[in-house]
């Protein structure tokens, strides 16, 4: 890493998903879901390139906190960048908390009746976790 | 001389054709309109999935990973994008061309096909080629999951040695009169160009878990968003190509309703002057 970017004071933070540019925002810092837990960004981090879990992407956007729901993604971080590749993202104010809510319980109850180690089981773990981040994202921004 | 109602009954099923020609061309100028965006709103991710792809790819050695191998083509596979209905110019036909081609020039080698439409299944049905997995009903499908599908099949055929490289036949969309047939080479991975040879990527990089195992994500993450990218130009090229098709066919069919009035119009003249000529005839015998 090089020194001149201990000067730098923002990052530039973009989520893409197959269908569209979710965000592409100047941040001074990004918390991301981590497949070992969540994990903050500050300008000036060293190159990483890691796998995401289904969960929530939380920066400020010119002093408003954004809460943002991803499914499993890769990401690209940079001393001066955050890139984010999900195949899924959603902006806390874009999600519909009760569909969010009926597919999290779905996707419980498939879990409930599936065995463990069958693809469904996995698929429907997976499926509960993308939900169970939509859900909180919503909740935690309203509070 | 043909009979008035013959003509009046070609003329209004000719009408008839009209207005299905323009109510396609329609419904196909909507769909592509939305098959643009979505090609242009996927660009971004396919971008940088790239830049991702050639940035961990080049800083790791070809046996990193076997889709990066490069191996003597013994099988190939190749993915065909055709659609599932007719009426749309050259769209089928083209990359169902390109394909037979391709398939001769790799002639002595094993070549097995994944399919995409009916056009494409009936086809091939005839011909004897292999086919590893046929899909129909692209446009009922979400576009991703089915790129995804596709490039699980070729990754585990590539990764498992039963082909050694796989390509893409796909008409690529230049504008609505134009789509490009084209043959894209999707495994082994193409990390760099001629003039990127010899460039190093100077900062150090942590991957987690490990750099073969993102890697191995990477690259097949990028495998399936260049299939995607395609089908949603094999998409937009669909709509485009059925657009002009339509609106040719509604330009012909309006051509041949002028005939034929001309023709109904010449007829109903020539009706009259016999009636006329009988008319007058008649008058005058009575007289004389």
């Amino acid at each position: 890493m090089s020194e001149s970017n201990d000067s730098q004071e923002s990052l530039q933070l973009e989520v893409l998903t197959p269908g569209k540019m979710v965000a592409r925002v100047s941040v001074p810092m990004v918390t991301l879901p981590g497949a070992e837990g969540y994990f903050g960004v500050l300008p000036g981090h060293m190159h990483l390139i890691t796998r995401l879990k289904p969960g929530i992407v939380t920066y400020e956007d010119g002093g408003m906190p954004r809460r943002m729901a991803i499914s499993t993604a890769l990401v690209e971080v940079a001393p001066e960048k955050v890139i984010v590749l999900a195949r899924s993202a959603e902006l806390g104010g874009d999600i519909d908390l009760d569909r969010a809510r009926a597919s999290l319980e779905e996707a419980k109850a498939r879990i409930a009746s599936l065995p463990e180690g069958d693809e469904g089981h996995k698929e429907a773990e997976a499926e509960s976790q993308r939900a169970l981040a939509r859900v909180q994202a919503v909740e935690e921004l309203g509070e | 001389m043909p009979n008035l109602k013959d003509i009046k009954r070609r003329i209004d099923s000719v009408k008839n054709t009209q207005k299905i020609t323009k109510a396609m061309k329609l419904v196909a100028a909507a769909k592509l309109r939305k098959a643009q965006e979505a090609v242009e709103a996927s660009r971004p991710y396919s971008e940088r999935m790239l830049e991702v792809m050639k940035g961990i790819a080049l800083r790791a050695s070809p046996e990193a990973s076997p889709l990066l191998e490069r191996r003597q083509a013994q099988n190939i596979v190749i993915v065909v994008y055709s659609g599932d209905k007719g009426l749309c110019g050259p769209f089928n036909s083209s990359v169902l061309k390109t394909t037979q081609k391709l398939i001769a020039e790799n002639e002595g080698k094993g070549i097995s096909l994944i399919l995409l439409g009916k056009k494409a299944r009936d086809f091939f049905k005839r011909r004897k080629v292999k086919t590893l997995d046929t899909i129909l009903d692209v446009a009922r499908h979400d576009l991703y999951d089915l790129a995804e599908k596709v490039a699980d099949i070729a990754i585990n055929a590539y990764t498992e040695g039963t082909a050694d490289a796989v390509y893409l036949v796909f008409n690529k969309f230049k504008n609505v009169v134009v789509q490009i047939p084209q043959t894209a080479s999707l495994l082994p991975v193409e990390t760099r160009t001629a003039e990127e040879e010899g460039e190093h990527a100077l900062a150090d990089y942590e991957y987690e878990p490990s750099a073969e195992e993102i890697l191995e994500e990477i690259l097949r993450r990028y495998v399936i968003s260049q299939l995607h990218q395609a089908l949603l130009e094999s998409q937009a090229s669909e709509n485009g190509a059925r657009m002009t098709a339509m609106d040719a066919a509604t330009k012909n069919a309006k051509e041949m309703i002028d005939d034929l009035t001309l023709d109904y119009n010449k007829a109903r003249q020539a009706a009259i002057t016999t009636e006329l000529i009988e008319v007058v005839s008649g008058a005058d015998a009575l007289e004389g």
